[in-house]
């Protein structure tokens, strides 16, 4: 598959303080690329990097237009950055045709394009209020339109999820779903992770400015060596959990345990619980990435299990 | 990146000029300043037409009086001062005064009277209508003491009647007061205006910054592009409130003169309105760049006052400027680049400029343009981002260092 866009060896300083260091990835064309990281990792410093707003220190940004690469043209890049703002003194269709035509749109389709996206979010009657009218939500939903409404080939969103209630998430989750089968590829940076993991289809995560992980979601949850195990039986006796080979008990309750099992013999060791335990349920499975992500910067895990 | 396009900074500059026609604050400076300027006025007209109209009623005192008391008589009929009978002393002229019978009395000495002094005396000198007093009376004194010398009435009319240089261009064209008078009105109009529409710019970049709309702008055009755009909006709005300030003054100006005296013709106002323009967008890139860099409103405020001091420090030697507009010393201010602009439209309200003047000005101002533009542009750029806190002298110096190995294209 082409790439849409490359980077390769990004490094941003701001004083002393390194806020990105030698980060590279690429966005296949067509697909989500996660971009995940704690509070301060640097991933907004290295969105802002790819979209030109910043300048990096060294490295360099590719973009490729028909599998060729191509000039940065920002009219092509939709970008709901994290820091939301709009002219709180100006009408949601003024702002939006505005921002429509900054990039490159004619007007009267910017028009056209806001009011069918404003039908869409459920503000339709809202075209002609000020922004500042808005509740938080709104504006939100206001500012995503912005960032799509030229129908870009690459959308940039930087925690397109936070401040949403579960029913807006699911609206935004179900857009960003809908851009992906219409062929944009999407950056998305979120702290979301089961979202992330249902919608994205490679993650890398950042620590500290500097990539720690990176691939597909798949592939990374395979490249754990460990299940998680979690047993539900009758009695008390727990004893025997800890005679088990590469086993770690994680959580232990009356009647339920949880373990994490680092070895190849997953089928062995599910045999010898079924064998020595009375068990009523029980399951294997991969850590989440939830697991993952807490585990890769630094913390444990286990509370995420 | 693609290159810099002028028609993203069209885009920028027609939504800046609509906002800003639309904001309560343009619409506030520009209805409130002539109303402003023909309000004070009016109230100086009127307190001087009020001062006129005051009646008060004086006597006189002193070897001599019953002369000038004769004189008075028939000189003062008519006026606002009333000649209280009798000649009295001092003393119970005194006691009129605090009783509040007159207002006043003169007192008539020979001796000081030859040294030409009169002495007026009144409950409280401070308060004493001395304008009124002296508009009155300072003639007819000095009408007495030559009529006194043995000068005729036509000798003496001939004597008093003051001598006025008339100034003629070799054309003949006569000039009045009023074509006097009226550029120094615009210039100071111009100045007016490129300030009011620069703290509208500083406060709109401000804004940008504090709602963060600024990061989806840049997502979208490069710092530059907005920065000219929105210099270009700016020029354009005070060129609007400029068009709004002349034709209510020419409307209120209608009622008073004859315009045609005003001598106010395109082709003498022409360079005036390149030195506006191009000083407005000197000055207007100053002001985005401290919008730029200021956490707040509040910090660009104070801030305001050291920066913008610079290019309108020739406003404080204004008169001296437009009295000697071309004296040696205004000539080099006219080319130092942070005061070329007020500098020459000060002189152009005075004066001609030779054409050799002109051009060097004109091409100080250019490159101080490109100076100030490029200088704001960077600091413009470094602090839009700055959230948190205003720029200090480390993030100048970082706005200004030209390390930039990384790239962000093919």
């Amino acid at each position: 598959m082409d790439n849409i866009l490359n980077a390769t060896g990004l490094r941003k300083a701001f004083g002393s303080r390194v806020a990105v260091d030698d980060l590279s990835f690429a966005i296949p064309a067509g697909t989500i690329l996660g971009l995940l990281g704690p509070n301060g990792a640097g991933k907004t410093t290295a969105v802002r990097m790819v979209m030109g707003i910043l300048a990096p220190d060294a490295g360099q940004v590719t973009f490729y237009r028909h599998g060729r690469p191509a000039l940065m043209d920002k009219s092509r890049i939709g970008y709901l950055p994290e820091e939301r703002g709009l002219y709180d003194d100006a009408k949601v269709m003024d702002t939006l045709v505005y921002l429509g035509v900054l990039k490159g749109m004619p007007g009267y389709e910017a028009a056209r394009e806001a009011r069918r996206w404003l039908e869409r979010m459920g503000l339709e009657g809202r075209a002609d209020q000020k922004v500042e009218k808005l509740s938080k939500g709104m504006q939100q939903k206001v500012q995503f339109v912005a960032s799509v409404l030229h129908r870009p080939d690459l959308l940039m969103l930087d925690e397109p999820f936070s401040g949403l209630d579960p029913v807006n998430q699911d609206l935004f989750r179900g857009i960003i779903r809908e851009l992906q089968q219409s062929g944009m590829s999407i950056l998305l940076s979120a702290h979301q992770m089961n979202l992330v993991e249902e919608l994205c289809d490679s993650i890398i995560l950042i620590n500290q400015g500097r990539k720690v992980l990176g691939g597909r979601v798949q592939e990374i949850k395979d490249s754990y060596a460990e299940h998680i195990i979690e047993v539900r039986y009758a009695g008390s006796d727990h004893t025997m959990f800890s005679r088990l080979p590469a086993t770690r008990l994680v959580k232990r309750e009356p009647g339920r345990v949880v373990l994490r099992y680092r070895g190849q013999e997953l089928s062995s060791l599910l045999g010898q619980l079924a064998s020595e335990v009375p068990v009523i349920e029980l399951s294997a499975k991969k850590p989440s990435l939830h697991a993952i992500f807490i585990e890769a910067v630094g913390g444990n895990g286990d509370e995420a299990v | 990146m693609k290159r810099f396009s002028w028609n993203n900074v069209w885009r920028v500059t027609w939504w800046e000029l609509r906002k800003g026609i639309r904001s309560p604050v343009f619409v506030a400076m520009t209805l409130l300043v002539p109303v402003l300027i023909v309000g004070s006025g009016a109230v100086g007209y009127f307190a001087q037409r009020a001062s006129h109209e005051q009646r008060f009623s004086i006597a006189l005192a002193g070897e001599g009086a019953q002369d000038f008391q004769a004189f008075l008589e028939v000189s003062l009929a008519g006026s606002p001062i009333t000649l209280v009978h009798p000649i009295a002393g001092p003393e119970d002229l005194e006691a009129m005064v605090r009783q509040g019978s007159i207002d006043g009395y003169l007192v008539f000495d020979a001796v000081e009277w030859m040294r030409g002094r009169i002495y007026y005396y009144t409950l409280n000198a401070r308060s004493a209508k001395r304008q009124a007093l002296q508009a009155s009376l300072g003639g007819l004194l000095r009408y007495y003491r030559l009529a006194e010398l043995g000068l005729g009435p036509e000798q003496i009319a001939a004597a008093t009647t003051p001598v006025h240089i008339e100034f003629l261009s070799l054309s003949g064209e006569e000039t009045s007061v009023a074509a006097q008078v009226a550029p120094m009105i615009v210039v100071m109009v111009l100045i007016m205006a490129a300030l009011l529409s620069g703290q509208v710019l500083m406060y709109g970049v401000i804004r940008e910054k504090r709602n963060r709309i600024v990061e989806i702008l840049l997502s979208s055009i490069s710092s530059l592009e907005l920065l000219v755009g929105k210099l270009v909006g700016v020029g354009a709005l005070s060129i609007v409130q400029v068009l709004v300030w002349v034709a209510a003054g020419l409307v209120t100006a209608a009622r008073f003169v004859n315009l045609a005296d005003l001598g106010l013709t395109v082709s003498d106002l022409a360079p005036a309105i390149v030195y506006f323009f191009l000083g407005n967008i000197m000055l207007a890139s100053l002001y985005a760049a401290m919008g730029a860099s200021m956490k707040d409103a509040e910090g660009a405020s104070h801030a305001q006052g050291m920066v913008i001091l610079i290019p309108i420090i020739p406003l404080f030697a204004a008169s001296f400027i437009i009295m000697s507009p071309n004296a040696p010393w205004a000539r080099v201010l006219s080319h130092v680049p942070p005061f070329v602009p007020v500098t020459v439209l000060l002189r152009l309200s005075a004066t001609d400029l030779p054409a050799w003047e002109y051009a060097s000005t004109l091409a100080m101002l250019v490159l101080s343009v490109i100076v100030f533009v490029y200088m704001g542009a960077r600091i413009f750029e470094r602090g839009l981002l700055q959230y948190d806190r205003a720029m200090g002298l480390g993030d100048l110096r970082a706005a200004f260092s030209r390390y930039r190995p990384g790239r962000t294209r093919v």
